[in-house]
């Protein structure tokens, strides 16, 4: 093990050796918000539901699709002409264009 | 962890949790108070242990029991009350870490007195920390914490400060055991990294 892990290894060990005071009771106005909220059938907002995430994954579908488009159109146009669609363009070509 | 479980075990001889958590169900309002003060210290350790920096601890802890006692009927019962609360307590915490975007570049010049004579003991001596030195150390650990990424942090924190276990962490943030294990190992070298800079400032 070399210094830098050791130093960490000293310091996390004594991190978690610190002692943390937790108060046993909740505070009044803490537990009377949470009883109002639960009475009230306020759920918390669910992260998946919340607006901006949704948004988000929908710009992102949004943008998948655009992608797939471009590049189904972009294939189409590197295809050949098939040769039913020549024969029927052949007498606008022949008459029409120079 | 031991900690969290024995303060649980003491105070589920007073509560009957199971015939407290159906009281609640059926909206007694007794019910949902006894349930709040028993669930409240353990709420509290996870809130305070990963808590983001610029969020208010009681409107975390808030967040955290509105989403126990309106997920509360899908509680199955399969598992203790208190490892399904653990588990929506880090998820929440961990949502608000993520949401903190900022993460701050730590300086020589941005530590205390105390946390700075805790590097420079680290770097002259090879010996434990003294007892009177833990409390500066943790404030350090929490700085260089908020360097990393929120899972990251998270993950120390269970990990090395609260001292669970590899298979606790799996079961309350539901990774597979290899990522925490790699992710791990990769958080420690970021946080060696941090503090060897921290070292060379002070040199």
């Amino acid at each position: 093990m070399n210094k830098s892990d050791h130093d960490l290894k000293r310091l996390l060990k004594a991190a978690a050796q610190a002692p943390r005071a937790i108060c046993a009771e909740i505070p009044f106005d803490l537990e009377r918000r949470v009883l109002a909220l639960w009475r009230s059938g306020a759920a918390a907002v669910d992260d998946f539901f919340s607006p901006l995430p949704l948004y988000r994954r929908a710009l992102a579908f949004a943008c998948a699709l655009v992608i797939v488009a471009l590049a189904f159109y972009c294939w189409e146009l590197s295809e050949q002409p098939s040769d039913d669609v020549v024969i029927i363009n052949s007498p606008v070509t022949l008459n029409y264009l120079p | 962890m031991n900690v969290l479980v024995a303060d649980a075990g003491m105070a589920d001889e007073v509560l009957d949790v199971p015939g407290c958590v159906g009281r609640v169900r059926r909206g007694d309002e007794d019910a949902a108070r006894a349930l709040l003060n028993h669930l409240y210290p353990l709420v509290l350790s996870i809130v305070r242990g990963h808590l983001p920096r610029r969020t208010s601890e009681d409107d975390l802890t808030q967040t955290i029991f509105v989403k126990v006692f309106s997920k509360l009927e899908q509680f199955s019962g399969t598992v203790p009350l208190e490892h399904w609360v653990s588990r929506i307590a880090v998820n929440t915490c961990l949502n608000a870490l993520q949401a903190e975007k900022i993460r701050p570049e730590l300086r020589w010049a941005d530590l205390t007195e105390e946390e700075e004579h805790v590097i420079q003991t680290l770097d002259t001596t090879s010996e434990d920390l003294e007892p009177g030195q833990r409390l500066s150390a943790r404030d350090l650990t929490d700085r260089l914490l908020e360097c990393l990424k929120p899972q990251d942090r998270l993950l120390v924190n269970l990990l090395h400060v609260e001292g669970r276990s590899v298979e606790e962490v799996r079961q309350l943030t539901g990774w597979n055991v290899s990522m925490v294990k790699v992710r791990a190992f990769r958080a420690r070298k970021r946080m060696r990294k941090h503090m060897e800079t921290l070292m060379k400032e002070r040199a």
